[in-house]
């Protein structure tokens, strides 16, 4: 049913022809009821005038999207290169520095901070670090190391044990000579004119060598032969100015013991009967100590044995090396460092001899 | 592990260690004593230690052998009272790299340590903060503060160059 437009509801006709919604018959009827109501006509103008358009905000939602980057920039760049943002934050972050060039500019200098290994920085000593195999040690050689270990020990308690008893006395007495022209010492001469006398005495000698050569024989040859170092010796001596202080009793008493071979020893005193000045010294207790070969116990075993203090020490040098020997192979077959040490205690003057590792110690005095 | 993984062991990371503890501590021959130490131990524990782990031990050794070290000289530092090193803006810098050294010298020991194993070892938080005693959560926030003390100072170069 049609409605009919009147001065009383004019009203929501003109808001329905204002909104759009009148059909083509009450605009009509709208029409036709405007000409008989112009008054009414201008409020409908009026109120057509009254058309709120649109107004063009816009809202930066991408600003909104930037308001962690902004506020944590600093943190976001260290996440970035540590590879600490998720997918979606790596995105968004990547795009907001290619959006700022301030920004990315920041971002790089973090990325500078990224520190490099300087691979010239080398250990050289590498070498030094690395360790040998581990060794299993084969039964026999454990045995064989017992068995060196025991000589050893023996070889130090003997040795230490002759060394401290009688081992002068015994092996004085039982000195031998091998070489008789070698042991005899003779005086130096004091002043040139005993050198000269020297000389000549040694001419005659070899004139009278010449005036036997007939009835000469095998004994002789020999004399001559022997006397040559002899002549050397005395040379030597004089040059060298050297001064032989008298033995002491002791070691004229050792030298009384020496025994020359019968030939030897009468080609030799010919010798010393016309020189005369030629006495039997000894030059010097260390000169003596070296050249005088003394036998012991050691002999029976084919080892050779000196009696004197210069020899003892040789004899603990030895001991010493042969240990020093010793341990340095068990080190090597254990594969540890033993240590072995010399040290001498002032209060006892004696020299001990220490090795030590974690398992073992052990100790022996020297003298 | 045995001795064959040990001295592949030597060959492996001594260089490593070496440069890592040099750069910390600036000493040549403290830093060689450290590695030697690192290693003895080591080798008393060779039957102790697993070969997929002795990196981490290694450093972990070092790390903590040069920690002591620093604490002794700090206190021998204090106790003789001698002035900690200044760094002037002012010196000539020829490459970034030697920028980073500077500024590396300027960070604390800690974040120093931190960054060191970050970007020399590619160590994970987790990796370091296993080797330096503390939790993962600490160990970040040290290797961003150092990121952002590096790059602070090369940005103040920067600036002035």
């Amino acid at each position: 049913m049609m409605r009919r437009i009147d001065r009383y509801n004019y009203e929501e006709f003109f808001l329905d022809y204002l909104e759009g919604n009148l059909n083509d018959s009450e605009k009509k009827n709208l029409e036709s009821f405007l000409a008989l109501n112009p008054d009414l006509k201008e409020e409908l103008d009026e109120m057509c005038l009254i058309e709120l358009e649109e107004e063009n905000i816009t809202f930066d939602k991408s600003s909104l999207k930037q308001i962690p980057f902004e506020t944590d920039f600093e943190d976001f760049c260290v996440a970035k290169l540590e590879g600490d943002l998720e997918q979606e934050e790596e995105i968004a972050f990547t795009k907001y520095l290619n959006d700022n060039l301030i920004g990315k500019a920041q971002y790089q200098l973090y990325e500078k901070t990224k520190l490099t290994a300087d691979f010239d920085i080398i250990y050289l000593d590498k070498e030094e670090l690395k360790r040998k195999e581990r060794k299993i040690i084969p039964y026999w050689m454990i045995s064989g190391v017992g068995i060196a270990a025991s000589v050893l020990l023996l070889f130090s308690v003997w040795n230490t044990s002759i060394s401290d008893t009688s081992a002068e006395h015994d092996s004085a007495k039982k000195v031998a000579y091998n070489d008789s022209v070698k042991k005899v010492i003779v005086a130096p001469a004091k002043d040139s004119n005993r050198f000269e006398k020297l000389v000549g005495i040694k001419s005659e000698f070899n004139t009278a060598k010449q005036e036997i050569v007939g009835t000469v024989n095998q004994e002789v040859e020999k004399v001559i032969a022997k006397s040559q170092p002899l002549e050397k010796k005395l040379d030597r001596i004089v040059t060298a100015n050297a001064v032989v202080e008298n033995p002491s009793k002791n070691q004229q008493a050792e030298a009384q013991k020496i025994s020359l071979p019968e030939v030897i020893k009468t080609a030799e005193l010919k010798v010393l009967a016309n020189v005369e000045v030629i006495e039997q010294k000894i030059e010097s207790q260390d000169k003596e100590m070296n050249e005088v070969p003394v036998n012991t116990g050691l002999a029976n075993l084919g080892m050779s044995w000196k009696s004197s203090v210069k020899a003892k020490r040789k004899s603990n040098s030895l001991l010493y090396a042969v240990a020093k020997m010793g341990v340095d192979k068990i080190g090597e077959i254990a594969g540890k460092k033993v240590q072995l040490e010399k040290q001498y205690d002032s209060e006892t003057e004696k020299t001990r001899l220490n090795f030590n590792t974690k398992g073992l110690g052990f100790s022996t005095s020297i003298k | 592990m045995n001795t064959v993984e040990y001295n592949k062991s030597v060959d492996k990371y001594a260089d490593g260690m070496f440069r890592f503890i040099l750069k910390n501590i600036r000493d040549e021959d403290k830093a060689r004593d450290i590695v030697q130490d690192s290693f003895e131990k080591l080798w008393r524990n060779i039957e102790n230690v697993n070969y997929q782990k002795v990196k981490s031990y290694l450093f972990t050794t070092a790390y903590h052998t040069m920690i002591d070290l620093i604490r002794k000289e700090k206190r021998k530092e204090d106790f003789e009272k001698v002035d900690v090193k200044e760094y002037s803006h002012s010196e000539q810098y020829s490459d970034l790299k030697e920028v980073l050294n500077i500024a590396l010298e300027k960070l604390s020991d800690i974040q120093r340590s931190v960054i060191l194993f970050r970007d020399y070892e590619g160590y994970s938080y987790a990796e370091i903060a296993e080797i330096t005693d503390l939790n993962e959560s600490q160990v970040k926030v040290y290797i961003y503060r150092a990121r952002k003390n590096l790059k602070s100072f090369i940005g103040s170069i920067e600036t002035l160059v």
